[in-house]
């Protein structure tokens, strides 16, 4: 038991073993609540990946238990990758609300900061002439569209 | 076949500059993570709906001709595919381009690139009407195990774990099951969730699993500088190139073949011609997926040979081979054309257009290919720290563009994250993304070949009564039987003793 343990592979070998299960059981209960015959089921393609999966997962704890105990991988920068992911959620969030020009400013200004980027001045002039160089290629030559921001709708603008 | 038309649009010189102009947009669409060669056709449906059918085909077909090849660009220079019909490149790509041999593979990629188009519209002049034939006795099965050996070999391909590379394909497949089903339009794991009714678009999911991936990644390994492809100049003879050209012609062969036939296209015709390259190239450069040549070979030629193929049942049978081609047909349907059977006998002029703007297209794939495509590195030479949130702004654009709602930059970013788990784990993300591709065309042939085997007797004999049926599942089983690892430890036991 603590070969399997010990390996990574084994153990997400048995979350998938279970996924699996799940998705067979989940796959047969919609089925039946459908009340069709299997040929038309839409359920019957996601039971046979299950079964698919099922099998992969049992060969994958097989393939964890031949490797035995792996060591683990450290990642240096974690803190500064999920504060970037942090940001990108709260750019998603403000996105809709104060539209692409000011949103993806910000963005630039914290994110370039983050990165490394020292001096103010240059992370605010890049950051505003990347936003416009942007702007101007998508929304206005190749005509895509861009969320505007419903705050501009709330102030009558 | 009307060769005096097409030679009259090959020396119109407004009918050159549209191509020229419909080659540009493409090179600067495919090689920009997260823009889409689709995308681009489908904006510009929209600016040449007023336009006349041969201005319109023009431009079109420059954009698609050289917007399929620029997907190479980005994935060598910086290991983000342009387009999935890319994923392969950027096996071989990245690598020689870490190595500073960027501007050789960039030279390797325009030139087979151009061969392979060349070969394709060629085809599509010349072999238009056979080939149709053929891709119309394939039933629901064989479209459904084509998918099948083409997602079997993707993953036994891009990960050194068999059960991995397949983990990975059954998620896919999970992922594209979500959405109304497309038989009897009833929601499917959608877990009460509006906006996924309409399915997950595979936009979001490519631009998050290559795009926002490498972004997470370089951040977690702090490469913020080091990771920089640089772009040297440096001769490479003409002579050295072409010493793959006959093998060209095989992977030509391939891309052909399977951009015939509906769903499939590039990144299926890819993925084969790379498998094939493994097989018949006893001696590459390198070892297959460490930088060798013969891989970029094999996938550059395919890809853009698929863009003729895959205008072949579109323009004969009104069936059209990938997304480009649908965007493309209905361009015909605004502009009151019919393509089908008839299409080539009543509108010669019209098919002459589409074959010569495809040939000026390949033209100026060559020369933007190999004058501009290695100006286009500076890019990369920009410093992660300042590419990074360019990149991620690029991918929420790439993401939202798709459908215009914000739902997809959420799954755009959740892909991501997964990418960066996947990658620290050891699951490729490709076979993932193969699998969100042609899932719900595997669902829908898979369903329909039970349904129609129903009414027989002999069930199964039904099914497999076809000799391409019987070729394709021996195909697919020999694919998986070879990669188990029972099976491949007692191959490789066998080859170690003689």
């Amino acid at each position: 038991m603590k070969k399997y343990l010990e390996n990574n592979d084994a153990i997400e070998g048995a979350i998938f073993f279970v996924f699996s299960v799940l998705g067979i059981i989940f796959s047969i209960k919609s089925h039946i609540a459908l009340d069709m015959e299997w040929k038309l089921s839409p359920y019957l393609f996601p039971l046979a990946i299950s079964i698919m999966l099922f099998f992969l997962s049992i060969s994958l704890i097989l393939e964890g238990r031949r490797k035995g105990s792996e060591e683990r991988k450290v990642v240096n920068h974690y803190m500064e990758m999920l504060l970037y992911i942090l940001i990108c959620f709260i750019y998603y969030l403000l996105l809709p609300f104060v539209g692409f020009l000011i949103s993806t400013a910000a963005f630039l200004i914290f994110t370039f900061r983050l990165l490394g980027l020292k001096k103010w001045p240059l992370i605010i002039l890049l950051s505003v002439i990347a936003t416009l160089f942007v702007y101007v290629l998508f929304a206005l030559t190749l005509h895509v569209m861009l969320p505007k921001g419903s705050i501009y709708y709330y102030l009558g603008l | 076949m009307y060769l005096d038309l097409v030679l009259s649009y090959l020396l119109n010189v407004r009918f050159i500059l549209l191509v020229l102009f419909g080659s540009v947009i493409g090179l600067f669409v495919g090689a920009i993570p997260g823009l889409s060669v689709t995308m681009a056709t489908a904006l510009l449906v929209s600016i040449t709906y007023t336009w006349t059918t041969n201005d319109a085909m023009a431009t079109i077909m420059g954009l698609y001709v050289v917007g399929v090849f620029s997907g190479a660009i980005s994935a060598i220079l910086i290991n983000i595919p342009g387009a999935p019909a890319s994923v392969v490149t950027a096996f071989d790509g990245y690598p020689l381009a870490k190595r500073g041999e960027a501007y050789k593979t960039l030279k390797y990629a325009t030139i087979y690139s151009f061969i392979g188009s060349v070969f394709g519209i060629l085809a599509m002049w010349t072999l238009c009407g056979p080939i149709s034939k053929i891709a119309l006795k394939f039933h629901p099965i064989d479209y459904f195990l084509l998918s099948l050996f083409g997602l079997a070999a993707v993953g036994s391909l891009t990960s050194k774990s068999f059960s991995k590379g397949l983990i990975s394909v059954s998620f896919g497949l999970f992922i594209a099951m979500i959405g109304l089903d497309s038989v009897v339009g009833s929601p499917r794991l959608t877990f009460g969730l509006r906006e996924l009714q309409a399915g997950v678009s595979t936009v979001p999911a490519l631009v998050g699993l290559f795009g926002f991936t490498e972004v997470l990644s370089s951040i977690s390994s702090n490469a913020m500088d080091a990771e920089v492809s640089e772009m040297k100049s440096e001769k490479v003879p003409l002579k050295d190139v072409l010493k793959h050209f006959w093998y060209s012609m095989y992977y030509a062969l391939i891309g052909t073949i399977v951009g015939a036939l509906p769903g499939a296209g590039g990144p299926v015709a890819s993925f084969l011609a790379y498998s094939s390259a493994e097989k018949i190239v006893r001696k590459p450069s390198r070892p297959f997926g460490e930088g060798a040549i013969e891989g970029i070979v094999a996938s550059e030629t395919s890809n853009n040979a698929c863009i003729g193929g895959a205008m072949i049942p579109m323009l004969a049978l009104a069936v059209p081979g990938d997304a480009v081609t649908a965007i493309i047909l209905s361009v015909f349907y605004v502009h009151g054309l019919q393509p089908g059977p008839m299409f080539i006998k009543t509108q010669s002029g019209m098919f002459a257009s589409v074959v010569a703007g495809g040939l000026l297209g390949c033209l100026f794939l060559l020369l933007l290919g190999l004058i501009v495509a290695p100006k286009l590195s500076k890019v990369i030479l920009v410093p992660k720290r300042i590419l990074l949130p360019l990149v991620t702004v690029l991918c929420i654009i790439g993401a939202f563009a798709a459908n215009n709602r914000m739902f997809d930059v959420l799954l755009m970013f959740l892909f991501g994250c997964l990418g960066y788990v996947m990658r620290r784990r050891g699951y490729p993300v490709a076979p993932m993304v193969l699998a969100i591709v042609l899932g719900g065309m595997m669902d829908s042939n898979f369903r329909r070949a039970v349904s129609l085997v129903q009414s027989e007797e002999h069930k199964i004999a039904a099914m497999f009564s076809s000799p391409i049926t019987i070729v394709l599942l021996l195909l697919t089983i020999l694919t998986l039987l070879m990669n188990v690892p029972v099976v491949s430890n007692r191959i490789k036991g066998i080859k170690g003793r003689r």
